[in-house]
């Protein structure tokens, strides 16, 4: 048993790969290089599936290309509203990249999103985007203003949700991730043969690839409420 | 496992990253082929309008020249039927002339025969008369004849006088 929890330990634990030897060594972690190899996936399948594009007489190839990228732009369009769908590229690329990053753990790479400092980096983003927005559609004047709306009583509330928000979708996606891998493993453990296959699918790819799209979601919700 | 570092830092320049990377080697060329395919869409739809508005353009003339015709063609049926009532009339009154001569000249002819026949009547019943007279004349006296005789002479003086 012990044994056990030293090894979850160790799998949960996002190791340094290498060092930067500069300001007394800067860790590079698992998850950054893990992240480097899905950037590099995503290079590669998009080189591939824009590689040799024509207007006419298009290759199943370039059709299933075109749409996944209408699709994909549809969907977090429509998340996000009318105004917000200029912002519809980082919605997207984030929810391919959540998606792949979750699920990548069947292939034996450690998922980024489960070192804390991914889902924090993502959660960060995405409010400075949505309180971005906001700034870019209204000014700053605006912008300010609209933490005393509906009324003045609740201007706390709402400064404190510029923190609360980023922190709530941080945890959802580390925790979930967390608690998907804990239980697989503990299930692995249990029952060795069989039953994790079926669970795998449930919570690998279903939740991995669920838990993107709330990310996403969210995210566009919040820009949505905050270009109204 | 729940700690902060440098690679959070280093998480979001990696996603800044993968935007650029997304934005420069799918979207855009994806995006560029849809425009090129609208912007030919587009073109095409341009060149069917000018061609409609060619065709209507002709249709207008063609149905300008339609009309031409039809006021054309209603002008001379209308020349053709004045002509022809014309001509209609002009034979509807020669022949209202013609019965006319006819009806006049059956008159006349009527008129002369009845002169005719009233001669020829006058002339038995004188005939009758001078007949009844000499019957009359005969069975009478002397002096009566003579009476008579100036009654007769008066009589067919009157005769004379009215043929």
């Amino acid at each position: 048993m012990h044994n056990l929890a030293e090894r979850l330990m160790d799998e949960l634990n996002c190791n340094y790969i290498f060092t930067i030897p500069v300001l007394g060594g800067i860790g590079i972690s698992e998850s950054v290089v893990v992240t480097w190899i899905i950037m590099a996936f995503i290079l590669l399948a998009s080189i591939f599936l824009t590689h040799n594009l024509k207007v006419h007489n298009i290759s199943k190839k370039q059709a299933f290309a075109e749409f996944l990228v209408n699709w994909l732009e549809s969907l977090v369009g429509d998340m996000a509203g009318e105004k917000g769908k200029k912002y519809s590229l980082y919605l997207g690329t984030v929810l391919v990249y959540i998606a792949i990053a979750n699920v990548i753990g069947i292939f034996g790479f450690k998922a980024p999103t489960k070192d804390l400092n991914v889902p924090a980096a993502l959660a960060i983003m995405s409010i400075a985007l949505v309180e971005g927005a906001s700034i870019y559609e209204h000014g700053v004047k605006k912008w300010l203003h609209k933490f005393t709306e509906p009324i003045a009583i609740v201007t706390p509330i709402n400064i404190l949700e510029v923190f609360t928000r980023p922190l709530s979708l941080c945890m959802r996606l580390f925790g979930n991730v967390l608690g998907a891998f804990v239980i697989m493993e503990l299930l692995k453990i249990v029952v060795p043969i069989g039953i994790p296959a079926v669970f795998c699918l449930y919570f690998d790819l279903f939740d991995g690839i669920l838990q993107a799209y709330v990310f996403v979601f969210l995210t566009s919700l919040y820009i949505k409420e905050a270009l109204e | 496992m729940l700690k902060l570092d440098w690679n959070l830092l280093f998480t979001i320049i990696n996603i800044l990253l993968l935007l650029i990377l997304v934005k420069v080697f799918l979207v855009k060329p994806i995006k560029n082929i849809i425009a090129q395919r609208q912007a030919e869409a587009d073109e095409e739809k341009k060149k069917n309008a000018e061609e409609k508005a060619e065709l209507d353009e002709l249709k207008k003339d063609y149905d300008e020249k339609l009309k031409e015709i039809e006021t054309l063609k209603y002008e001379k049926l209308q020349e053709v039927r004045l002509a022809s009532e014309k001509e209609y009339n002009d034979i509807i009154d020669d022949a209202n002339k013609k019965a006319k001569r006819i009806t006049e000249d059956a008159e006349t002819m009527a008129k002369v025969e009845r002169e005719r026949m009233l001669d020829k009547a006058q002339k038995e019943i004188t005939g009758m008369i001078i007949d009844a007279a000499s019957k009359v004349v005969a069975s009478s006296s002397e002096s009566d004849q003579n009476q008579d005789s100036r009654l007769y002479d008066r009589f067919i003086e009157k005769a004379g006088d009215e043929k």
